[in-house]
Formats: C-alpha cells, sequence, structure tokens
C-alpha cells in the first residue's frame, strides 16, 4: 500500500504492465511508471521517484472486526464475483517464474515473508512461521519479533519499549508474557495488563511483506533467510 | 510514368500502417506474461506507451498524404489509399486499449460495508489499514483480481495494491 500524495501532486493508478511478473502501475496525472512491489517510478516525467509505504497488515477479516469495530470492509463488484477466489494460489503454484533462484536453498515459488530493518532484508519460510508461532530475531542490531496468528496473519514488530529489548513467550493463543516486567500482550503488540499496560505501551510494527521467494529476492538480493 | 506517382503513396500509407502497427504491438510483444523484461526493451516498450499519441498522430498524417496523393490516379489507387487508412486507424485504435485493464477491471467507485455487515467468512484474509480514527480493509481475494484500488482512508490518499 502506497501514499499516492507524492511531490505535491495527487496521483491515481492504473494497471498498466507487467515487468519480470511484477505489474507496473500507471498514473494519470503525469504518466509515469511506477514498479508495484517497490513503489519507484521507473520511467516517465517522475522517474526516479519513490511512493511512501503506507502500513498495513494482513489479517483474518474476524481479527479486524475485533481490533476496528466500527472499521469497513471492501465490497467486490457485483458483476466480478466469479472472478474473486478465494484459492488461488495452488492454481498459480505450477506456473512458470521467469527468474532464476537455482542457486538459493528454497524453490522459486516458495511463499515467503520478508521484512526489512534498517537496510538489511530476511525472509521467513511460511512453513517455518506455521510450525514456530513466535519467533525472537535480531535484525542488524534491532530484536524483533514475528508473531504468526496462523496462515497469512502475521506481525512484526521492533520488540524494545524504552530502548529494552522484551523477552517473550506464548501464555495462550492470544497473548504474549515479557519475562522481566511480567507484563501481558496482545496481538496488537499493545500491553493489556502488568507494569507496561499502566503506561499504555505499544510495540512499533514493520512492514511485512508475503511474497514469492522470487520476487522477493530479486528485489533484495543481498537477503538472508531465517533460520539458514 | 506511372511507377513515380504510384509509389510515393503506397510507400506513405505503407509506413503509416507499419508505424501504428508498431505502436499497437511493441507494449504487448514485450509486457506478454510469462517472459522476462530485459531493461532495454522494457524502456522502449514504455517510450512507445508515453509517445503512442504522437507515434499515431504521425501515422495518420502519412496516411492522409498517401489519400491525398492517390485521389488523382483513380478508384483503384483511391481504394489502395484508403484501405491503408483505415488499417492505420484500426490498428491506432486499437493501441489506445489498456488490456491489463481488460483483463482485470479497474474499481472506479469502491464500496463498503460496515466490519459488522460484511459477509465474507471470518477466515477470508484482509489487508488492513489504519490511518487516524478511520480503519479500512481490503480482503484479498477482491484485491487479487482488480490489483490497484485508489482510495482515501481518513484524509489520506493511498493507492491499494496486491
Amino acid at each position: 500500500m502506497w501514499a499516492r500524495t507524492i511531490q505535491g501532486k495527487t496521483l491515481t493508478f492504473h494497471l498498466a504492465g507487467i515487468h519480470n511478473q511484477n505489474f507496473l502501475m500507471r498514473d494519470e496525472e503525469t504518466g509515469s511508471f511506477w514498479q508495484q512491489v517497490s513503489g519507484e517510478c521507473i520511467a516517465g516525467p517522475m522517474k526516479g521517484a519513490q511512493l511512501e509505504r503506507v502500513h498495513n497488515d494482513e489479517l483474518t477479516v474476524a481479527r479486524f472486526r475485533v481490533e476496528s469495530p466500527a472499521g469497513q470492509v471492501l465490497l467486490g463488484e457485483p458483476g466480478r464475483m466469479n472472478s474473486y477466489e478465494r484459492d488461488w494460489e495452488p492454481g498459480i503454484d505450477p506456473l512458470p517464474t521467469v527468474v532464476d533462484t537455482s542457486d538459493s536453498p528454497l524453490p522459486p515459488r516458495a511463499l515467503v515473508a520478508g521484512i526489512v530493518v534498517g537496510g538489511q532484508a530476511r525472509a521467513y519460510e511460511a512453513s517455518r512461521l506455521e510450525a514456530e508461532r513466535v519467533i525472537l530475531d535480531e535484525i542488524g542490531n534491532v530484536p524483533i519479533l514475528l508473531w504468526s496468528g496462523g496462515g497469512r496473519m502475521l506481525r512484526a514488530f521492533d520488540r524494545r519499549i524504552d530502548g529494552r529489548p522484551l523477552l517473550l513467550a506464548p501464555t495462550d493463543a492470544e497473548h504474549l508474557r515479557d519475562a522481566d516486567a511480567g507484563s501481558l500482550w496482545d496481538f496488537r503488540g499493545c500491553a493489556i495488563e502488568g507494569p507496561h499496560a499502566r503506561s499504555n505501551a505499544c510495540m512499533v510494527t514493520l512492514p511485512v511483506l508475503w511474497d514469492y521467494w522470487f520476487d522477493w529476492r530479486e528485489y533484495h538480493p543481498a537477503t538472508s533467510i531465517y533460520g539458514r | 510514368m506511372p511507377t513515380s506517382t504510384r509509389r510515393p503513396f503506397v510507400l506513405l500509407g505503407l509506413g503509416a500502417v507499419l508505424l501504428a502497427a508498431a505502436t499497437l504491438i511493441t507494449p504487448l510483444w514485450v509486457m506478454r506474461p510469462f517472459r522476462p523484461q530485459g531493461p532495454t526493451e522494457l524502456a522502449v516498450a514504455l517510450w512507445v506507451l508515453r509517445f503512442g499519441p504522437w507515434l499515431l498522430l504521425g501515422a495518420g498524417l502519412l496516411a492522409v498524404a498517401a489519400v491525398v496523393r492517390a485521389w488523382p490516379g483513380g478508384w483503384w489507387r483511391r481504394s489502395g489509399a484508403v484501405a491503408m487508412l483505415l488499417l492505420t486507424l484500426g490498428a491506432g485504435g486499437l493501441s489506445r486499449i489498456n488490456v491489463f485493464e481488460k483483463m482485470f477491471e479497474p474499481m472506479p467507485a469502491p464500496r463498503f460495508a460496515g466490519a459488522s455487515e460484511s459477509s465474507l467468512p471470518d477466515d477470508a484474509i484482509v489487508m488492513a489499514v489504519r490511518v487516524g480514527a478511520a480503519a479500512r480493509a481490503y480482503p484479498v481475494e477482491v484485491m487479487a483480481y482488480h490489483h490497484v484500488l485508489n482510495d482515501v482512508v481518513g484524509d489520506q490518499p493511498i493507492g491499494v495494491t496486491y
């Protein structure tokens, strides 16, 4: 998701092309071309400009209802219902890829969650996240938390509060407890019990990008893979 | 010398048809799915898309010039030149169609339901965004078809992509 306002202009994007299996957008206002995965303008009058990312989470709609009861959910176009598929990934898996990943340990269409902290990229395999619901990791010198709610529902946090890293472990499916202060944290990353709750502390969320390995690696050539 | 009058209108007409056809085919050929796009060919394809209207204007002028040149030469030449003009206009018209938006139609006027009124099954995945007090969710199954949505959440214009 991207902020559409850049250099004083609000742009309106259209699907306009394909570049190594990642799509290109074109804006009505300047006619420039933008790469979807990176937000970079690759041709036209705004070439070189970079869209600003807007933080978003992939959640189940049930979780969204809990966290944002007054929120709104996009409706599909009535005439397009046949085009919407809930389980389209199995159909895409056997399709060919055009980027060579044979020198890496993962197959091209392995699904990974990608995180970038301080310019360093790391990929987490979907199968790994399913097996290890709570991962305490460090990228560069930043202590982070990956918390999987099952399937695609994944949040990543910078697990420092006031500069001190939290050592978190699950108490039940919905909560984590930190070893030092004993506060209880919910899936939003906010303390709901204990000393941190009194100061309404929330961890800072980090952007997560679900992607195929070939695409993630194409745009983050120096990426590491968690646990490999 | 009939050839000296015939050739210029044939050359003008063929030039028009080829220019319009190249404007139509180049981006489609380069950006067809399941093949890699090299940097140079992609740059050429995007250049053709950007300057397509000018290329088509040039092709149209060439085709009209061919008709003008062929007109005094009789019905056969007139029909030939007009046929090339029509081919030029046809290829030019087709090149103005965005095939990507034909395959994946845009959503210019998105509609929303309250979180509790949505009929999605509980485990459907949405992309959730919050701007100030405003929260919106975009079902992945909808975005995986449309790919691009221009929206405003709170006071922030955002581009939702999937």
